[in-house]
């Protein structure tokens, strides 16, 4: 139990903490390739618009930062501190991680239409931690002899490569936008079902399971026993291209100039699924699991060492079957407003809302950038659950048809990160002829 | 130039800022808290019957469990097994048996020990060898008079062929006589050769034997010697009593008991040379019965019973030796001497026989029903432990419910010994752990058991100081309801000992 217990409380380490809000950036990037990520209804600027090597990373949780959480032994090893541990902590919290690289998209005007193309390769996770989980590794289960305590976690991991074609048409004030998107999968694990209920029954400590908990997977995890469980993330791949895990999607776009100043739009992003038929395996655990101690009867005569841990876990019944199951995308849906106050400033808004996993997280942003001859800044403000401080900072340098652009949002959890609940970095080259 | 500068050291001081100010693997590495951990875990759960340890019990040792519930506990010796290889061992044909004429009886068996009436040949393989001066080719057949097979006599025809050169010689291949049956007064068989030359006329060879690999059967019949087969020095080992320390007993029943299935057609008897008991003092007691100055006879099959095997079985017990004085007298050991002997009259006119597969099989074992009383008996080990693996435990609370069906007081304690013996700490505060008699009822059976609940704490100070231990001896005390007058109680197989034990531990890793 503690093994597990450390080794999410390691990939909260790793994963550190996030919102979404970045995407406002997207924004001020609007009339190149990269604003079509946002909206594929931001019309483009230029007859030949491409975008090279688009990375984003966002990392954030909506619960505690890792600070608030833990704290550091003699040895420099950071462990749950039972003091930090504050009664504002809800029942789950989620920490979630995205990473997009658009190797390659082009968009070219042919007559009245943009045509788009491009791939990318997507990739998102997510830990919904509950709080009686992280409140039993602190502390040992003594303190909630007679309790019931939820302490299923679950995990979630969707990657895929992405290839799509689309269409923007500009009709008067309106221009609409519409990728159609081929989608195959390299990895996943998705937990449907993650009800683990642990008590310790006071007679003389009892420890009982009460499961109901479905997890699926793709290649990527891969389970033995409840003390040999790997997972094999490969990170940017191309496995399975053309020929596994298949998956459509869409995105839909629309924007409207009110007037020279003002544009408002919309968009739905990322709506569709994707079939797993690769290695997919379903891992269920259903029932009551109570384990009271050794039966020594069991023992008698025999020279075999006893271990309570190995008997703890062999109580724990787990099944594992071949299932092929389908999983949606994490869509998102937008609204946004850009206005243009004169040749050197424009102040953006935006509204996103994203299903991460099922779970779905709002956040608000508002943003201003100041254009030079040769480059851009901005800076961004944003909010979202939990976390009401998060500032951002964008840059983009103009090199006649070529610019690199790099944004941030959260400064602070650029620099402290174990402080902050959320960091995150968009970069990339676009070119415009 | 000077913003193409500036672009060239931001962007990779931004990349700096964002992947190099943190020591990813320090800041994930994950350890143990200072702060203590206590967790709550039940360590054994366990309700110990008799009936549960009569499954589990395995080798020598087992608990027998009759229709109405009441246990006996069973030792059992070494099991004998003799096949019919002791009464006839496989014959070798060491030598060649000469046929010194054209009619000669060879005795294949000394009549010194064994008569043979009638026997059939298994494994078996014979061969001859003949020679003679005469340059013709001469032609032979042999018969041996005593050897039948499907109401045919043995028969074989051989050529001594003539090849330019004498004298002629001719040795034969081996001759299966598997299945074919030998019916002699005699132990002997009796050769009848023709030898006749090209022209008809009959001669005698100048020298003419018979060989065999190994004489061995799978039937015999007659009589068949006179043999003893000897068991000595076999111990059975009581073991009940090692760890007594102080306390009496009394069973009322015990009994040692011999059971022989005998598929060997002849009489056998046996007698016992040694039977001795050994008590936990050491003191050497022998066995006395009249059965011991008698001996006795096994059953064995009749000839219309061939293949089947006959059970004897009898016991020393109370009635008929002093077991029940010298067996409660701590007994720790059996050593005995017995012996087996085949025709014990030597009378050379009774008939048996012996198969193949058939065997002798002979088991000795001790019974004690487990009817007695038992007056504060009192028995101790000791075990090594080490108790350094624990240094990060601060200090434990165990929680014990215990139950006890048996109609006897019991209390147990454990004491912590240092490397020098010295005793440092007690398990059990007081006496020990006490576990009341269970109530009898009318029947003689108890009624179960009621639970009773002890904390046994370790604070911090005390389990630095049990730290130390090396060695943890246990002393177990035992009192039977009415032992004072060896009031007799049966044990039954419902009765057992109920242990539910719990800890909460409190950890704190260094």
């Amino acid at each position: 139990m503690v093994k597990y217990t450390l080794m999410l409380i390691h990939m909260m380490v790793c994963l550190v903490t996030v919102t979404n809000a970045q995407d406002i950036n997207l924004l001020h990037l609007q009339g190149s390739m990269p604003g079509t990520f946002l909206n594929p209804g931001l019309s483009l600027d230029k007859t030949f618009n491409a975008s090279l090597g688009g990375f984003q990373l966002l990392l954030g949780t909506d619960g505690p930062p890792i600070n608030k959480l833990t704290s550091k032994n003699a040895s420099g090893e950071r462990y749950i501190d039972v003091k930090k541990l504050s009664d504002k902590l809800g029942d789950f919290h989620n920490i979630f991680f995205t990473n997009n690289i658009h190797t390659l998209d082009i968009g070219v005007k042919i007559g009245g239409i943009v045509v788009m193309g491009g791939h990318s390769f997507r990739s998102s996770a997510n830990i919904r931690y509950p709080k009686g989980l992280l409140e039993v590794a602190s502390q040992g289960n003594a303190a909630f002899i007679g309790q019931q305590i939820q302490i299923g976690p679950a995990f979630d991991v969707l990657a895929y490569n992405e290839l799509y074609l689309g269409i923007q048409k500009t009709l008067g004030n309106f221009t609409l936008g519409l990728k159609g998107k081929l989608l195959y999968g390299t990895a996943s694990i998705s937990t449907e079902i993650n009800d683990v209920q642990f008590s310790t029954n006071p007679e003389f400590y009892q420890l009982e399971l009460k499961n109901d908990y479905l997890i699926r997977s793709s290649a990527l995890l891969r389970y033995s026993s409840l003390d040999s469980i790997t997972i094999d993330y490969s990170g940017f791949t191309f496995d399975n291209l053309f020929y596994n895990n298949r998956g459509l999607a869409f995105d839909l776009g629309a924007s409207f100039k009110l007037d020279d100043k003002l544009t408002l739009s919309a968009s739905a992003l990322d709506i569709g699924s994707i079939s797993w038929d690769f290695f997919p395996r379903k891992y269920s655990s259903k029932g009551t699991f109570t384990f009271e101690g050794l039966d020594i009867v069991n023992y008698l005569g025999d020279t075999t060492t006893i271990s309570i841990a190995d008997t703890l876990l062999n109580k724990i019944n787990v099944t594992s079957e071949i299932e092929e199951y389908s999983t949606l995308l994490n869509s998102t849906f937008t609204l946004g407003g850009t206005y243009h106050l004169n040749h050197r400033w424009t102040f953006n808004a935006l509204y996103l809302l994203r299903n991460d996993f099922g779970f779905k997280r709002h956040s608000l942003s508002a943003s201003t950038m100041l254009k030079f001859p040769v480059f851009d800044l901005g800076v961004q403000f944003s909010i979202s659950k939990n976390n009401y401080s998060s500032v951002g900072l964008f840059g983009r340098l103009k090199l006649g048809p070529v610019s690199g652009y790099l944004s941030t949002e959260n400064i602070a959890g650029i620099i402290r990160p174990f402080d902050s609940r959320s960091a995150a970095v968009r970069l990339g080259i676009t070119v415009q002829i | 130039m000077r913003i193409i500068k500036l672009i060239k050291t931001i962007i990779p001081a931004l990349f700096l800022v964002l992947f190099s100010c943190i020591d990813t693997e320090k800041e994930t590495a994950f350890g143990w808290s200072e702060s203590e951990y206590e967790i709550a875990v039940p360590l054994v759960s366990t309700k110990v019957t008799v009936s549960k340890i009569a499954e589990v019990s395995k080798g020598n040792t087992g608990l027998r469990i009759s229709a109405d519930g009441k246990a006996t506990v069973l030792y059992n010796g070494e099991v004998i097994r003799r096949t019919s290889s002791v009464i006839f061992p496989p014959f070798p044909g060491l030598f060649p048996y000469p046929i010194l004429d054209t009619l000669f009886n060879v005795k294949i068996i000394p009549n010194t020990n064994y008569l043979l009436k009638r026997a059939v040949f298994k494994d078996t393989k014979i061969s001859f060898s003949f020679e003679n001066a005469i340059p013709q080719d001469v032609k032979i057949k042999m018969q041996i008079l005593e050897l039948t097979k499907n109401g045919q006599r043995f028969e074989r025809d051989f050529t001594l062929k003539y090849n330019n050169s004498v004298p002629l010689k001719l040795q034969t291949e081996q001759i299966s006589i598997d299945g074919w049956t030998l019916q002699s007064e005699t132990n002997s068989l009796t050769f009848h050769y023709e030898a006749i030359l090209p022209d008809g006329q009959k001669i005698k060879l100048d020298n003419a034997q018979m060989n065999f690999d190994v004489i061995k059967f799978s039937y015999l019949e007659g009589y068949l010697g006179y043999h003893v087969i000897a068991e000595s020095g076999s111990i059975i080992d009581i073991g009940l009593f090692n760890k007594w320390l102080s306390g009496s007993f009394d069973f009322e029943d015990p009994k040692i008991t011999i059971s022989v299935d005998n598929g060997f057609g002849l009489p056998v008897r046996s007698i016992v040379n040694r039977m001795e008991l050994t008590s936990i003092t050491g003191n050497l007691v022998n066995l006395e019965s009249t059965l011991i100055n008698t001996g006795f006879d096994f059953a064995y099959p009749t000839f219309s019973e061939i293949g089947t095997i006959k059970r004897t079985f009898f016991e020393f017990n109370k009635d008929n030796s002093n077991i029940r004085e010298v067996f409660n007298e701590k007994t720790k050991t059996i050593s005995y001497d017995i012996s087996a002997l085949v025709n014990p009259e030597r009378d050379t006119t009774i008939k048996g026989f012996i198969t193949d597969e058939g065997y002798f099989l002979a088991n000795v074992a001790v019974e004690v029903p487990l009817n007695g009383s038992v007056n504060q008996l009192v028995v101790t080990d000791t075990l090594d432990i080490d108790l350094d693996d624990f240094k990060e435990v601060q200090s434990a609370e165990f929680k014990a419910i215990t139950s006890n069906d048996f109609p006897a007081d019991m209390v147990v304690q454990a004491f912590f010994l240092d490397e020098s013996g010295k005793n440092i700490d007690q398990l059990f505060s007081g006496d020990g752990l006490k576990l009341a008699a269970a109530n009898i009822q009318p029947n003689g059976k108890t009624t179960p058991g009621a639970e009773k609940i002890d904390f046994i704490t370790f604070d911090q100070p005390r389990f630095e100081k049990i730290r130390k231990s090396k060695r943890l001896v246990l002393l177990g005390s035992f009192n039977t309801t009415g032992s004072d007058m060896k009031k007799s109680l049966w044990i039954y197989d419902t009765y057992g000992l109920g242990l539910k034990l719990g800890a909460k531990i409190k950890y704190r890793k260094n």
